[in-house]
């Protein structure tokens, strides 16, 4: 049987492509390592000196991702194995923030981790570096330092999405204060002040006054004055204000929905 | 059958009867608190300890010496056996009792006590504040006490029988105390058990009353494992991986531990163990009657208790699955 000239180009493009290692997936992430969100529970310290970096952790993952300014390499930090590893590859963003790392991450252990006091010893080549947990964030407070004191609010800030209809019945709102009673140090309030910070941002300009007040550690803060007078009975807990009197208090379990009760206690 | 005569009553008036009822009402009363702190001694040498009852012996020895004698003098009462020395040292210990939550409740008004901590002869059974304690252990003891001295019986011969009884129902009193922590009892003993609603388990009083939703409010909806833990227990560390593959499934079942250790030491925990669960601080005060030892979890569905656990969540809590690696 004679093959025509063009038979044979065609199958030979066609063996081409068959034989041609695949080309791999760099979005598909990471089995283990994925999920990690910006985490503001410690500053990176060499030396003496405060160093930028960008520092996320993944519960899934039980693990730190650090990346040092100016330094090439992102560090894995694995808890429970104490280790250093370096990793392969672009993290892969997710819509809510997240950060996954590839597939193709091939973490390489490098260094050792060790705990010293509060602080995280970190002991690699070239990474002499220490892990200091961050002092909470105490007393009165604005949005922006509250959203400079840990990225994660922002991260939940910018995923969460208010209710049009509670936020049109505050836009006519005057003289309303919100005070929310927090903790920087607490998880739960870190994974919903965010909520408040974006109703905040969405009544921008309007009459009603946002004031973020962080409590100390516990057991501190149950004794801390102001949780004290608020009656608050758990973190995170907003206090209402209208017209400088207390008009209702927003409870943990009604942070879902935070706007449409802040709206119900303003317009009873 | 009992070989001495029974107690010759003086004419059985009205007075008789009102001792003997405020006579086995006290005696009821006794009984109850000390089943109460016999199915979880744990806590009541905790309570001892709080309290500083153990400034002469130890705590350990108080607990069963405290109980041999409120069971024994509650025992008599209901036996009807309202002689002088059953009496006063009845007396004494009510008097005690009303004199520890009264001041606790002192302590409490002058704001140098947390209005959440629960105290009195009830131990973590029942859930009361220092005014509550107070109160109710001044209402539930001393009028029954009083009562218990009108129309007593003329004494007769000692009640050999009845003290024999008296006796052994001590000696049984002390053997289930000893093995009670061994017992299946959680349930009972403690406040945590199936049908119980996370915001009725709560500690403190009046505004300030704060309950379990408010600290997992996310587990008013679905189904959330609660694992109540001490973080300086070593068998807790070595099944962080056992509890990660629990989480590392797709049931849709949160694992959640609760502890009253403070967010540093939470943080060095961590660090140890590497749970790819949260941890979550919650005060002792709330935490405490929840659990007889730790660890204990419960399963939680929309809110409510379904299923409860001595130790950690058994691997069928959650349908079976992978653990993220860590290579």
């Amino acid at each position: 049987m004679r093959v025509s000239r063009g038979g044979w180009l065609r199958f030979a493009v066609l063996a081409a492509l068959l034989c041609a290692p695949a080309p791999t997936d760099a979005a598909e992430p990471h089995r283990a390592f994925r999920a990690f969100y910006p985490s503001g529970e410690y500053d990176l310290v060499i030396g003496q000196a405060k160093v930028e970096a960008e520092l996320l952790f993944s519960q899934r993952a039980a693990a730190y991702l650090l990346k040092p300014k100016g330094d090439e390499r992102t560090f894995l930090l694995l808890q429970r194995k104490r280790a250093i590893a370096t990793v392969e590859g672009d993290w892969i963003r997710r819509e809510n923030g997240d950060v996954d790392l590839p597939k193709s991450a091939a973490p390489q252990t490098v260094g050792r981790i060790a705990l010293s006091g509060q602080d995280i010893v970190l002991r690699a080549p070239n990474l002499n570096a220490r892990l200091k947990p961050r002092a909470p964030l105490l007393g009165y407070h604005g949005a922006k330092a509250v959203l400079a004191h840990s990225p994660q609010y922002g991260l939940v800030m910018r995923g969460y999405r208010p209710d049009p209809g509670a936020l049109a019945r505050l836009k006519d709102a005057k003289d309303v204060k919100v005070e929310t009673i927090f903790g920087s140090w607490c998880p739960r309030c870190q994974q919903t002040v965010g909520y408040v910070l974006q109703i905040e941002k969405a009544l921008a300009a309007k009459g009603v006054q946002f004031t973020y007040y962080g409590l100390p550690n516990p057991p501190k803060a149950w004794k801390n004055e102001r949780f004290i007078v608020s009656k608050a009975k758990a973190l995170p807990t907003a206090l209402v204000f209208v017209n400088d009197k207390l008009a209702g208090r927003i409870a943990p379990t009604e942070w879902k929905g935070f706007e449409t009760r802040l709206a119900r206690i303003v317009n009873p | 059958m009992d070989a001495t005569p029974p107690d010759t009553p003086a004419p059985r008036g009205a007075l008789y009867w009102i001792g003997t009822a405020g006579g086995v009402f006290l005696g009821g009363v006794l009984l109850v608190a000390t089943w109460a702190k016999m199915i979880d001694p744990a806590a009541f040498i905790e309570l001892i300890e709080l309290e500083h009852l153990d400034f002469l012996i130890p705590a350990w020895v108080v607990a069963p010496l405290g109980l041999a004698i409120e069971a024994g003098l509650g025992l008599a009462l209901l036996f009807n056996m309202r002689r002088m020395w059953v009496l006063l040292p009845t007396a004494g210990l009510c008097l005690f009792f009303v004199w520890l939550t009264g001041r606790a409740y002192l302590a409490y008004l002058s704001g140098d006590k947390d209005p959440a901590s629960s105290c009195g002869c009830f131990g973590n059974l029942v859930e009361r504040t220092p005014s509550e304690a107070f109160w109710s252990d001044l209402l539930l003891l001393v009028p029954p006490l009083i009562l218990a001295f009108l129309g007593r019986p003329k004494v007769g011969t000692v009640p050999r029988l009845r003290l024999e009884l008296i006796g052994a129902t001590v000696l049984v009193v002390l053997a289930f105390t000893w093995k009670a922590p061994d017992l299946p009892l959680d349930d009972i003993a403690t406040r945590l058990k199936p049908g119980a609603q996370l915001d009725k388990l709560c500690a403190g009083e009046g505004e300030q009353r704060t309950c379990l939703d408010h600290v997992v409010p996310e587990a008013l909806e679905g189904r959330y494992l609660l694992l109540l833990a001490d973080l300086e227990q070593r068998e807790l560390r070595y099944a962080i991986a056992r509890l990660n593959e629990l989480t590392a499934t797709e049931s849709g079942t949160g694992l959640l531990m609760l502890t009253s250790a403070d967010p540093s030491q939470i943080k060095l925990f961590k660090w140890d163990t590497g749970p790819t669960f949260e941890i979550r601080h919650a005060p002792a005060t709330l935490l405490r009657p929840l659990y007889r030892r730790t660890p204990r979890s419960a399963l939680v569905e929309n809110g409510t208790v379904v299923r409860t656990y001595d130790g950690l969540p058994p691997s069928g809590a959650v349908s079976g699955g992978d653990a993220p690696e860590q290579d």
